[in-house]
C-alpha cells in the first residue's frame, strides 16, 4: 500500500481482536453489555467503543457463540445477559492461541534489534 | 415521561434513523440492549448521552460495523424486507428481459438501443413543450404557425444542448422529471389528434367551423337578416352547422329539396330577451359598422313574424 501509511493506533488494533476480547471478558462470568464494557476498560482497553461492544455481542450471538438470558431488574429496564456456550469457549480457545502466537512474534520482532536488521 | 426517558428516546430514535435501511428485525436486534445501557449511563450523572457517546449517527455507524453489517447503503431502502425481496426479483427479471429483447433487435441490451434514441427524445420533448404551450395559450397547433416553428427550433436547440447533462440530475429530481415527462407526453398525445386545424374535410369546408351550429347574417347597419341562402363559388348550397336543427315538417318531408336558410332558427343570437329590448337599430351610432361587429353586441332582432 503506497498511498497511506497507517500509524498504529489502538482503535485499529482493536478491530481485529474485539471478538476475542469480548469472548475473554465472558470467560469467567456472564455479563450484560455495560458489564462487559467495564471489564474491557478495567483490563486497560480504554478505547473500546460503547457501540462496538454491542455490535460485537450481536455478531457473536448470531454466529452461535453466545447464549442470552434476560434478568429483570427492580430499578430500570431489564438486562440481557450474555454467556459463552460450548462453541464460544472453543472459539475463545483457538483465537487465544492465534493471538498469543501473533503477539509473541510481534514482541520478538520489536524487542530483538538483531532480527530486524 | 421523565427527562431521562426523553433523552434516551431522542438518542435512540437518532440511532434508529441511521439504521433505517436495515430490515426491521435487524434494527430491533441491534438496539435491543441500548435503552437499558443508556439508562445506566445517565444514572452515573456524567453528562448527556451525546457528550459521552458522540452523535447518534456515529454511534449507529460503529454499531453496524462491529456487528459486521457493512456501511450504510443509502436512505432509499426503507421498505420492509419482503418488498426488498420483490424489488430484487423484479430487477432481475428486467435485466433478463433487457438482454432477451436486445438479442432479438440486434443489440447487446435493449437499453443500448433505447440509449441511441435519446437525441430523438431531446427533439421530441422540445416539440411537446411547444405544442403544450401553444395549445394552452393560443389553442392552436404550432405546426401551422411560423412563430411555432421558431419556438420549436429554439427549444430543440436548447433541449439537445442540455440533453447530455440531464442524466446527471440530482437523484431526488430524477423521479419527478421522469414523471413530468410522462404526463406531458400523455397530455400532448391526447391533445394533438383531436385538434387538426385548417384541415379540409370531405365536405369541402374547414373543420375550423365544426363548432358552428347556426349562422346569423347581419347587414352593414347591424340589422339582422333572415332567410339567407349561402352558396359557394360553384353555386352549391352551403350547409353550416346543424342544418336540420329548426327545419319545419314541410322542409323535412316536402317534395322540394331542402336548402337551409340562415339563421336556421329564429330568434336572437344569444337568447336573452330581458337584456335586449326589441329595437332594430344599429348596434352602435358609429357610422362605420363593419360586418365584423360582434353579433352578440347587436340588439335582438325585431319580433319575428
Amino acid at each position: 500500500m503506497h498511498s497511506t501509511l497507517h500509524r498504529v493506533d489502538t482503535t485499529q488494533l482493536l478491530k481485529g481482536v474485539l471478538d476475542l476480547a469480548v469472548l475473554a471478558a465472558l470467560r469467567d462470568d456472564d455479563g450484560y453489555g455495560y458489564d462487559i464494557l467495564r471489564r474491557l476498560r478495567a483490563a486497560g482497553l480504554d478505547d473500546v467503543g460503547d457501540a462496538s461492544v454491542y455490535g460485537t455481542l450481536r455478531r457473536l450471538f448470531q454466529g452461535g457463540f453466545l447464549t442470552t438470558y434476560v434478568v429483570p431488574s427492580e430499578e430500570g429496564p431489564h438486562r440481557k445477559y450474555y454467556a459463552l456456550n460450548a462453541a464460544g469457549r472453543a472459539q475463545l480457545g483457538s483465537s487465544s492461541k492465534v493471538w498469543c502466537t501473533f503477539a509473541q512474534s510481534m514482541d520478538r520482532l520489536i524487542e530483538e534489534p538483531g532480527v530486524a536488521s | 415521561m421523565s427527562a431521562v426517558d426523553v433523552e434516551i428516546d431522542q438518542y435512540l430514535s437518532g440511532v434508529r434513523a441511521a439504521l433505517a435501511d436495515l430490515p426491521t428485525e435487524v434494527q430491533d436486534d441491534l438496539v435491543d440492549d441500548l435503552p437499558a445501557h443508556f439508562a445506566e449511563l445517565l444514572d452515573e450523572h456524567r453528562g448527556p448521552l451525546v457528550e459521552r457517546l458522540g452523535p447518534p449517527e456515529v454511534y449507529a455507524a460503529e454499531l453496524r460495523t462491529a456487528a459486521g453489517l457493512g456501511a450504510r447503503t443509502g436512505t432509499r431502502r426503507r421498505w420492509p424486507a419482503v418488498n426488498e425481496d420483490l424489488a430484487d426479483k423484479a430487477a432481475a427479471l428486467a435485466r433478463t428481459a433487457d438482454l432477451k429483447i436486445g438479442a432479438v433487435i440486434g443489440y447487446p441490451k435493449a437499453t443500448d438501443f433505447v440509449r441511441l434514441l435519446r437525441p430523438a427524445w431531446w427533439v421530441f420533448r422540445a416539440y411537446i413543450v411547444t405544442l403544450l404551450f401553444f395549445e394552452v395559450t393560443l389553442h392552436e397547433n404550432p405546426i401551422y404557425n411560423p412563430v411555432g416553428w421558431v419556438v420549436l427550433i429554439a427549444l430543440a436547440l436548447l433541449s439537445v444542448r442540455i440533453g447530455p447533462i440531464t442524466p446527471r440530475l440530482v437523484r431526488w429530481a430524477r423521479g419527478p422529471a421522469v414523471l413530468a415527462a410522462a404526463v406531458a407526453v400523455l397530455v400532448a398525445l391526447a391533445a394533438s389528434p383531436g385538434r387538426t386545424y385548417y384541415q379540409p374535410s370531405s365536405d369541402g369546408y374547414s373543420d375550423r367551423w365544426s363548432q358552428v351550429t347556426d349562422v346569423y347574417p347581419y347587414d352593414k347597419n347591424g340589422n339582422p337578416l333572415s332567410d339567407i341562402y349561402l352558396y359557394d363559388q360553384n353555386g352549391t348550397p352551403m350547409e353550416f352547422g346543424d342544418a336540420w336543427r329548426c327545419a319545419t315538417e314541410d322542409q323535412r318531408y316536402g317534395s322540394q329539396p331542402y336548402i337551409p336558410r340562415y339563421p336556421l332558427c329564429k330568434g336572437p343570437v344569444m337568447a336573452s330577451p330581458s337584456a335586449s329590448p326589441s329595437t332594430s337599430t344599429s348596434p352602435s351610432p358609429s357610422s362605420s359598422p363593419s360586418p365584423s361587429a360582434s353579433p352578440s353586441l347587436a340588439p335582438s332582432p325585431s319580433p319575428s313574424k
